[in-house]
Formats: C-alpha cells, sequence, structure tokens
C-alpha cells in the first residue's frame, strides 16, 4: 500500500492536470498542431489554452512557435524530446496505478 | 473535466485522413501504376525499345527505367506535391477555422503493415502455385495484383477502424467485392491490371471527394457559429 500512495505522490503533476493532459494527448498524436487545432480538439477556452501552453512549455514539455500568416499571428505547438519522454512515463506510471486500483 | 486520451489522439491522427486529400494521392498513383501495368502486359512492343535501349545501358539502367522511372518517380513527385498543395488547402480552405496538424509521419502501426503485406504474400504465392498448377504464367502477376488488391481492403479497413472513419468501411468492402468480381472475369492481364486500378482510384476519389465536402461543411457550420 505505501508503495502505491508512494507512486500516487510521484505523479508528473504538470501533466496530470486535465486541461495539460488533453493538450498534450493531442501533441502526442501529431508533429504539431496550432492554436486553432488545440483549441477545437480540447474543448477549451482561448484563455485557459493560453495560460496551460505557457505552463508546459515553462516546463520544457512543448516548444511554441510564433509567426504571422498574411495579418494574423500564427502559433504552433509540438511535443520537445523532453515532453515526449515525460508523457510516455506519465501513461505507463498511469497504467501501473490503474492496474494497481482494479486489482483492489 | 475527464480527459479521454485515447479518443483525443484518434480525433488528432484522422485529421489526415478525414478530409479525403490522402485518398485523391493513392487514386493518382495506383491510377499510374495501372496504366503502366495495361501498356507493358497488354502492348510490349511500345516498350521494348526503351528496353533494348535500357539494355545497351546494363542492368541499373534497366532497373532505372522500368522501375524507378514509371512507379518511383511519380509516386515521390505526388507524395511532395501533395506536401506542398496540401498544406496551402487546408491552411487556406479545410481546416482555416478548425485549425491545422501536421500530421505524423508514420501513422500505420508496424503490426499493420507487416499482415498487409503478409496478406499480399500469401495471395502472390497463391498466384505462383496456380500458375504452376495451370501451367499459365500470366496468374503470377494476377495473383500479385489481387494480393494488392487484398492488401488494400485491409489497410484501408484497418484505418477506418483505428480512426473511425466510416466512409473507409464502405471503400474496403466494394474494393474487396470489386477486387474478387474481376479476378474471375477472363480479362487481358494488362487490362485487368487496368481496371482493377482503375475500380481502386475511382472509389478513392469518391471517398476524397466526400471526406472534402464533409470537412467544408464542418467549417461552414463553424464560420456560421463564430
Amino acid at each position: 500500500m505505501q508503495r502505491e500512495v508512494h507512486d500516487i505522490t510521484t505523479i508528473d503533476r504538470i501533466i496530470h492536470e486535465p486541461a495539460r493532459l488533453a493538450i498534450v494527448s493531442v501533441l502526442s498524436a501529431c508533429e504539431s498542431a496550432d492554436f486553432n487545432a488545440l483549441l477545437t480538439l480540447t474543448g477549451l477556452t482561448k484563455g485557459n489554452l493560453s495560460v496551460q501552453l505557457q505552463k508546459l512549455e515553462e516546463a520544457n514539455y512543448i516548444s511554441i512557435s510564433k509567426s504571422f500568416k498574411g495579418r494574423y499571428p500564427h502559433t504552433d505547438c509540438a511535443l520537445t524530446v523532453t515532453g515526449k519522454k515525460a508523457f510516455r512515463l506519465y501513461w505507463q506510471h498511469y497504467k501501473a496505478l490503474a492496474e494497481v486500483i482494479d486489482l483492489e | 473535466m475527464m480527459v479521454n486520451v485515447a479518443k483525443l489522439q484518434q480525433n488528432t491522427a484522422r485529421y489526415e485522413f478525414a478530409d479525403g486529400i490522402r485518398d485523391f494521392h493513392f487514386a493518382f498513383w495506383i491510377l499510374v501504376t495501372g496504366c503502366y501495368s495495361w501498356v507493358v502486359w497488354d502492348f510490349p512492343s511500345s516498350i521494348t525499345p526503351i528496353v533494348e535501349f535500357a539494355r545497351a545501358r546494363g542492368s541499373l539502367f534497366v532497373f532505372l527505367i522500368t522501375f524507378i522511372l514509371p512507379i518511383a518517380v511519380p509516386l515521390i513527385i505526388s507524395q511532395l506535391g501533395m506536401n506542398v498543395v496540401n498544406t496551402y488547402i487546408r491552411r487556406r480552405w479545410l481546416w482555416r477555422n478548425t485549425g491545422f496538424v501536421k500530421a505524423k509521419t508514420s501513422l500505420f502501426p508496424r503490426r499493420i503493415l507487416y499482415t498487409a503485406l503478409g496478406i499480399a504474400m500469401v495471395t502472390f504465392v497463391a498466384g505462383i502455385l496456380l500458375a504452376i498448377q495451370f501451367k499459365n504464367p500470366s496468374l503470377i502477376i494476377r495473383g500479385l495484383y489481387i494480393g494488392i488488391g487484398f492488401e488494400f481492403t485491409f489497410g484501408i479497413l484497418a484505418l477506418a477502424v483505428k480512426f473511425d472513419l466510416p466512409r473507409y468501411r464502405v471503400v474496403a468492402g466494394i474494393g474487396m467485392a470489386s477486387t474478387i468480381i474481376l479476378s474471375l472475369l477472363p480479362l487481358q492481364l494488362g487490362l485487368f491490371c487496368l481496371v482493377l486500378n482503375l475500380c481502386w482510384a475511382i472509389l478513392l476519389i469518391m471517398s476524397g471527394v466526400y471526406g472534402m465536402h464533409q470537412v467544408a461543411k464542418q467549417q461552414k457550420v463553424t464560420t456560421d457559429a463564430a
């Protein structure tokens, strides 16, 4: 039991937050996605999405590139190598915990 | 907020196939190989001077003329052209409101690719065995094309399931039926290759038009809502 409690406390909290988990899940299935695609796919509001992207960028889990398409600003996001590794670890961790919960 | 990771990943990955542009690319390539097979098998005299010219310059040149130029070059051109044109069409029109997703280079799990290849190989070997049994070498090529037809059916069905795209189930069903029916018809080898490839190409073009129409409709709804 102690091990499971330890496992839960060591889960990656940056990814574990639902909005960020949704963003990372989307980015893990593609090379990159722009801001509009992330809005459509995750269903988050613009403000929330901006904040969560910033947090993920600070953790070095995603890279954000900003440019202009004509007169409009364009934001592209992609998972970094660190982000990919973190998401893979998080998912393994999560599945292992889910198995323990299922058994009990 | 409940996050369905698998569903989100599926919705993201299906962007690449949902708008039907990939279907046009496949259709183009299938059409090119179909026409090439038709000319090679039914009008061999038309390519004899080219083969003779190539043979005089060595086996590498024959390979270049008979395989690289007619099959690989259209594939590369369509792939490169597709990347440029698709990105433009998608950014400007198809995904204007819903945003742009750059797909992963390898969308197919290896398990699916190897199974599809296995299906093609089994049919090809069956063609060889039948050719030996009936002393008809053309059955080898027929077996190969039927194998590719079955491989396509499996691949497209796998796409339909993996990305939840019902239109691909229809394409796989009709494609499979066409492959079986055509394999039973007494067509000349080249014509058989051409008609089989034409069937698949038409199916994929129709699927592409349908996919594009659906995405365009979705964009219109999003624009109206905005």
